[in-house]
């Protein structure tokens, strides 16, 4: 039996968080073939506005991002935040992403593509151990100053880690027009090397089993 | 014999007023500045149709560069101009592709 699958954009950032506006958002995912949302948020109020328009067509999740610059921040903004579904943490150098692979209230760690050297085989070690999915921004990508450099990045560094961690690619849209569709937004990964069953999953089952994992 | 060339049609909805000239151009710019000249030379590309009324294009590719222009659609506003758009269908033969297509857009209508 062929189950179909389940896609989940993994990153939505709204820039203004009225009914209005979210509910573009869920009207472009259900466009598009999402099943699923995970929206970014910075306070409770937020969370209690998604949570109430979260529905049957499509789920609606909450995230806050830690923007993790030192091991101390990291560590004291994780254990404030206690509002939302998951606790991403963005990593800007070595020594956040140990500390975040480490921490158990971080469900997931963010890195920019163009600090992709920081996945090396010590931080692969330690985000299987612990199974920390990496997630990568496919905005990220679209702004990038330096194409290029970022796509040699992610062939050298992304494809050889998929194989040992579970990764996400995720849309990071601010409007309803920065959405992919999620077939799209993975093509440039296969025509990097990786099969498309595995790219497949970066959006679905990857996300989805995090996401089962805290129901 | 097996073939060698195949092709695969396409159909792209594109999120914006645009004219089949203005999406030609953005849609060539984009690919020549991801792949180059030889690159788009392999890629096969011919834009069948362009319905403005709709804004759902037709363009039909060799079936191993589906990717490559799945991934030129994704990052359209590279090149300069703020455009969404996706495929909604791929299809190998253009006549399986208007019948899954007018089916779509009944469903969409109602």
């Amino acid at each position: 039996m062929i189950l179909m699958r389940i896609f989940i954009d993994f990153n939505i950032k709204p820039t203004n968080y009225s009914k209005d506006s979210l509910l573009e958002f869920i009207n472009m995912a259900l466009h598009l073939g999402y099943r699923a949302l995970v929206i970014e948020i910075s306070s409770n109020e937020e969370a209690e506005l998604i949570k109430s328009l979260s529905g049957k067509r499509v789920k609606l999740y909450t995230r806050y991002t830690i923007l993790a610059h030192s091991p101390s921040e990291l560590k004291k903004t994780s254990r404030k935040v206690r509002w939302t579904d998951l606790i991403i943490a963005e990593c800007f150098n070595q020594e956040t992403a140990r500390i975040a692979a480490k921490l158990e209230n971080i469900h997931a760690i963010l890195i920019p593509p163009e600090k992709l050297s920081l996945i090396n085989e010590r931080q692969i070690n330690s985000m299987k151990m612990k199974e920390r999915p990496l997630e990568i921004k496919f905005m990220d990508i679209f702004y990038t100053q330096n194409l290029q450099n970022t796509i040699r990045l992610i062939a050298k560094y992304l494809i050889s880690a998929s194989s040992k961690i579970p990764i996400i690619i995720s849309s990071g849209a601010k409007e309803p027009s920065e959405m992919r569709s999620p077939r799209d937004m993975i093509a440039l990964f296969s025509i990097l090397g990786l099969n498309q069953e595995k790219t497949l999953d970066m959006i679905s089952k990857n996300p989805y089993s995090l996401i089962r994992r805290l129901a | 014999m097996k073939k060698t060339f195949r092709v695969r049609y396409i159909a792209i909805h594109i999120h914006a007023n645009i004219n089949k000239q203005t999406f030609e151009n953005i849609l060539l710019d984009t690919l020549k500045h991801l792949y180059g000249e030889i690159g788009l030379g392999t890629i096969w590309l011919k834009i069948i149709s362009y319905d403005e009324k709709s804004n759902i294009a037709i363009i039909r590719v060799d079936h191993k560069h589906v990717n490559h222009i799945r991934s030129a659609i994704s990052l359209f506003s590279y090149s300069g101009t703020k455009l969404q758009a996706h495929v909604i269908r791929i299809s190998g033969t253009i006549k399986t592709l208007h019948k899954t297509l007018k089916i779509k857009m009944q469903t969409l209508k109602s």
